[in-house]
């Protein structure tokens, strides 16, 4: 960061190559919507580099990017109504071969439908959990909140979340769970 | 363990990073527990159902798009700068806190130069002060009745 200080392009091309991919899966999951989420992606990293002059290395680049976007994704999601599933469905295709896509995109569709209800901190908070497996450290730095705050918003968006979710995704997701005694052998 | 202690460990079971004397007190008690049992149910329900492999792949262009928005905002900003180097927002910080310092300076220059003004135009004499200032300098030792009524004495030689 300390090169892109210096107008740097090659380098912070490296970098976005480097973090697009964690921005783009949490504000996809958190905004329901690919364009949409591309967008906000697409900000972060400009803003970041509008402000590289500003930069000071007291966080790793990783820890600057994704706090930037969780906070654009929680501003944008507060000026503007949540993007509903339902009015989403051919915007959100994924890559994969015809035959799975349409199981794979129903599942999908549901889980975004469940994370829309979430308010938007339990539901950014949750994200961070189980789709970036951060700490509870990690998501209170991340959320400017304590670890605390943190147990408090997770506790709420699972039981929402599991309250919500129908009878069908649930059998879905089941076959794909892994076996957790060959986790540990 | 208890049910609180078991419940605080299962996202650490799910993720396999328990160890082993851990793993097999969390096993004992989620047999025997049908509550821990749900729970552990949902948190792994929870796990997979947001688990990467069911999201998208990220759009392949992302990163191209953002060095293409960075060029174009760079363009932009450079052409209504008309050849100026881009100023950092320190730099601009810097500037207007000169600015309000000249400024503050020419108004202080600005009231000292009122006061002594207002000095120098309190001691100038007004119209009637400068004409008994004549008068004083054509009679300099007369007095002041002399100056009011001066037929009174003069005519008479100073005698009633």
């Amino acid at each position: 960061m300390l090169e892109v200080k210096n107008g740097n392009h090659e380098v912070f091309e490296e970098l976005v190559e480097r973090h697009q991919r964690w921005g783009w899966t949490v504000a996809y999951r958190f905004l329901g919507d690919a364009p949409l989420a591309e967008d906000l992606v697409q900000e972060a990293f400009v803003k970041i580099f509008e402000a590289r002059e500003d930069y000071e290395p007291t966080a790793s680049f990783r820890t600057y990017f994704q706090r930037v976007l969780i906070r654009s994704c929680i501003d944008y999601q507060r000026k503007n109504k949540p993007v509903y599933a339902d009015e989403l469905e051919d915007r959100s295709r994924s890559r994969q071969n015809p035959e799975d896509r349409l199981d794979q995109q129903e599942v999908n569709e549901a889980i975004n439908r469940i994370l829309t209800e979430l308010p938007d901190r339990q539901r950014m908070a949750l994200i961070l959990k189980y789709l970036k497996n951060l700490s509870y450290e990690e998501i209170a730095e991340r959320m400017d909140c304590t670890e605390k705050a943190v147990e408090s918003l997770l506790g709420r968006a699972r039981s929402s979340f599991n309250d919500q979710a129908p009878e069908w995704l649930k059998d879905r997701v089941k076959d794909h769970e892994p076996n957790q005694k060959e986790m540990y052998s | 363990m208890n049910c609180d202690q078991v419940r605080e460990r299962l996202d650490a079971y799910l993720e396999g990073s328990l160890s082993k004397d851990e793993l097999q007190q969390v096993d004992r008690h989620v047999d025997s527990c049908v509550d821990c049992t749900e729970k552990l149910r949902e948190r792994r329900f929870i796990a997979d159902a947001l688990a990467e492999d069911h999201v998208p792949e990220p759009p392949r262009e992302l990163s191209g798009s953002v060095m293409q928005r960075i060029r174009a905002t760079e363009e932009s900003s450079s052409s209504s700068q008309q050849g100026h180097p881009r100023r950092s927002r320190r730099s601009k910080r810097w500037a207007a806190a000169a600015v309000f310092l000249v400024g503050a300076l020419l108004g202080l220059a600005f009231q000292m130069a009122v006061l002594q003004s207002g000095k120098r135009s309190s001691v100038r004499p007004t119209g009637v002060e400068r004409q008994s200032l004549k008068v004083l300098e054509i009679h300099p030792t007369g007095s002041l009745s002399e100056l009011v009524s001066p037929n009174t004495n003069r005519s008479t030689g100073g005698k009633p």
